[in-house]
């Protein structure tokens, strides 16, 4: 095998932030707890886990940005914390959110700016921006001010961004998120399109459907530990003979939850939330039995809105962390 | 090297593009000369000061320099920050001081225009009482002024780059050291502890450089001697900004506070 593009070994950060207003205690808060892993080359390689697993603060210490408290990181063969120029050179990240734009400047300008940083000479600055803009489909509007531009514009403008000094690796945090369908899908489209220019990526993100197309392999981050690291077929192995009972209701399910979780037959119960509706999810290997328990509980229900299917990654992931979701 | 220039030039220019949008800019950079020039002038015009006229023009003229300074180190490191851009700034192969420094030069070659402002002004508010008397020292002056204080900007900057709770520490700054800085009366009416703290601000020796060139008297040794500690302390602080860089980045990377959280 070659050489590993990432190669952690033991890796822990901690912060220390201070809690209360008036007296102020230090608080130390453990962000990553010990994880080890390697990257191979040209692959995708996806990180998951509930906000707060440590997944940002991995990527800013693997992009240089951050520094480990103990343990060893390289990338491409150099260490984080010595030798963070020569890692520079070669990587380039995007760290979620909109953030990390002039908005008042046009999309060019933006990108000219860090061809300028990268020190590009003119002319590959020039042509550079021009073709990355259109790889990245934004070349139509490349004149106007980037705060005129959509959630996925913006997100489009970044992976031309992160781009722009052509890494070997590239750290992507949540590119996706707060995306509508079609903006994420065609990041998607653009994620993949990079990987074929034998970019190794590395990638987070809340969606696991998404990862499991994007993904050859996938870490799933709980606490700053890895609980789990493997392809996205084999991570849906956790789940295999089992199904999934699903029901959405207007108002709480935190009874039935808990009635549920007492029950043998019941492998994982997970709730979440949106508006005034609750959902719950039963990992079973009794679909019947489950029903006829939620029955009990909530007479009167309409059954209809019940959903019986076959697990997926998404159910897996649930069970790895514990019914968080 | 011409990747080093390309960098501050462009730098410059983004710099501006951001900067000129902004209201406050505006006000600071066009009417403070206004302000302190009319109060200056005001108080001095029946007390018989000396250096009357130097004290009008340069009150309101270093004053929008030194705000336009101020701003530039505190304000632009938070806007960096809020816009997220530091950390891309971070890991790309251009220094951030590099950056700054650019930045800050953007600020003193806009703050040109609130000297601009004030001599136009003066020379309304006082007619013929207006003279500078060495001219050609003057514009010296006003480019070691610029130096210097660019220099001791640049300082502030690293320092706010470390804080997240800049906005307070701008407006503890900005304040009191334009009165203990010699830009709107003379430092000598200060008591002995605030000269102190004044000997070490680049724009102390800067102003009076400035103010000595509109005395009729040919320049004195006196006047090269502020002169040369004008860029003494530029070099000095110019200095220890590159020192401290060095740490300054390894202590970012430890704190990881590079934008908001
Ligand atoms: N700058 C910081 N100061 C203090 N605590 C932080 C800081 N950044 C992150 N944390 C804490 O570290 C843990 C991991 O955060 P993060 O890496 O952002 O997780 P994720 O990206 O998986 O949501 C969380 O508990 C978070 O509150
Ligand atoms: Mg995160």
């Amino acid at each position: 095998m070659s050489e590993p593009v990432v190669a952690v070994r033991d890796l822990f950060r901690e912060y220390k932030t201070t809690v209360g207003l008036l007296r102020r205690k230090p608080r130390i808060v453990n962000a990553l707890n010990g994880i080890s892993f390697d990257v191979q080359p040209g692959e995708i390689f996806g990180m998951v886990g509930p906000n707060g697993a440590g997944k940002t603060t991995l990527i800013k210490i693997l992009a240089t940005l951050l520094l480990p408290t103990s343990g060893t990181a390289q990338v491409l063969g150099y260490d984080v914390v010595h030798h963070e120029r020569r890692i520079r050179q070669h990587i380039n990240f995007i760290l979620g959110g909109e953030r990390g734009l002039y908005w008042r400047l046009s999309g060019y300008d933006n990108l000219r700016y860090f061809a300028d940083l990268y020190r590009l000479d003119r002319a590959t600055a020039e042509t550079r921006c021009k073709d990355l803009l259109t790889l990245v489909g934004l070349w139509d509007r490349h004149d106007e001010r980037v705060e005129g531009y959509s959630k996925g514009m913006k997100q489009r403008l970044h992976i031309a961004k992160a781009l722009i000094n052509e890494p070997r690796v590239l750290f992507l945090d949540e590119p996706t998120i707060g995306l509508d369908p079609l903006a994420a899908r065609m990041l998607r489209e653009l994620i993949s399109e990079i990987r074929s220019r034998g970019i190794t990526i590395f990638l987070t993100s809340h969606y696991m459907w998404e990862m499991e197309i994007l993904c050859d392999r996938l870490a799933v981050l709980c606490d700053g530990k890895i609980i789990t690291l493997d392809s996205p077929a084999n991570l849906k192995n956790h789940v295999n003979g089992l199904e999934v009972v699903e029901l959405q209701v207007l108002g709480t399910l935190d009874e039935v939850a808990d009635r549920l979780r007492a029950r043998p037959y019941i492998d994982t119960v997970s709730l979440s939330s949106s508006g005034h509706a609750q959902t719950i999810r039963v990992q079973t290997d009794d679909a019947q039995a489950t029903i006829s328990e939620i029955r009990q509980s909530l007479p009167g229900i309409d059954l209809s809105r019940l959903v019986v299917r076959p697990p997926n990654l998404e159910d897996a992931y649930i069970k790895l962390v514990g019914g968080e979701s | 090297m011409r990747a080093t220039t390309n960098v501050i030039r462009s730098t410059i220019q983004v710099h501006m593009k951001n900067t000129l949008a902004r209201p406050m800019f505006q006000i600071v950079l066009v009417f403070q000369p206004f302000v302190i020039a009319t109060t200056t002038y005001m108080v001095y015009r029946d007390a018989n000061v000396d250096d009357f006229v130097a004290f009008v023009v340069l009150g309101g003229g270093l004053s929008g320099i030194w705000s336009a300074m101020t701003f530039s180190s505190l304000g632009d490191i938070n806007r960096e920050r809020w816009f997220g851009t530091l950390n891309p700034m971070l890991a790309s192969p251009t220094s951030l001081l590099l950056v700054f420094a650019a930045k800050i030069t953007a600020n003193a070659l806009l703050s040109l225009l609130s000297m601009g402002i004030a001599i136009v002004y003066s020379l309304i508010l006082l007619g013929s009482n207006f003279a500078i008397a060495h001219g050609l020292a003057f514009v010296g002056a006003l480019g070691l002024f610029l130096f210097s204080t660019s220099a001791f900007a640049l300082c502030l900057s690293l320092v706010f780059l470390l804080s997240r709770t800049t906005q307070v520490m701008q407006n503890f700054i900005e304040a009191p050291l334009l009165v203990i800085g010699g830009m709107a009366f003379p430092v000598s009416i200060l008591p002995g502890w605030a000269q102190a703290i004044s000997a070490l601000l680049p724009i102390r020796w800067g102003s009076e450089t400035l103010r000595l060139t509109f005395d009729p008297a040919p320049l004195s040794t006196h006047w090269w001697t502020v002169a040369g500690l004008t860029l003494l302390s530029g070099v000095v602080y110019l200095g220890l900004a590159t020192f401290f860089f060095r740490r300054l980045e390894h202590r970012v990377r430890y704190l990881g506070n590079l934008e908001l959280a």
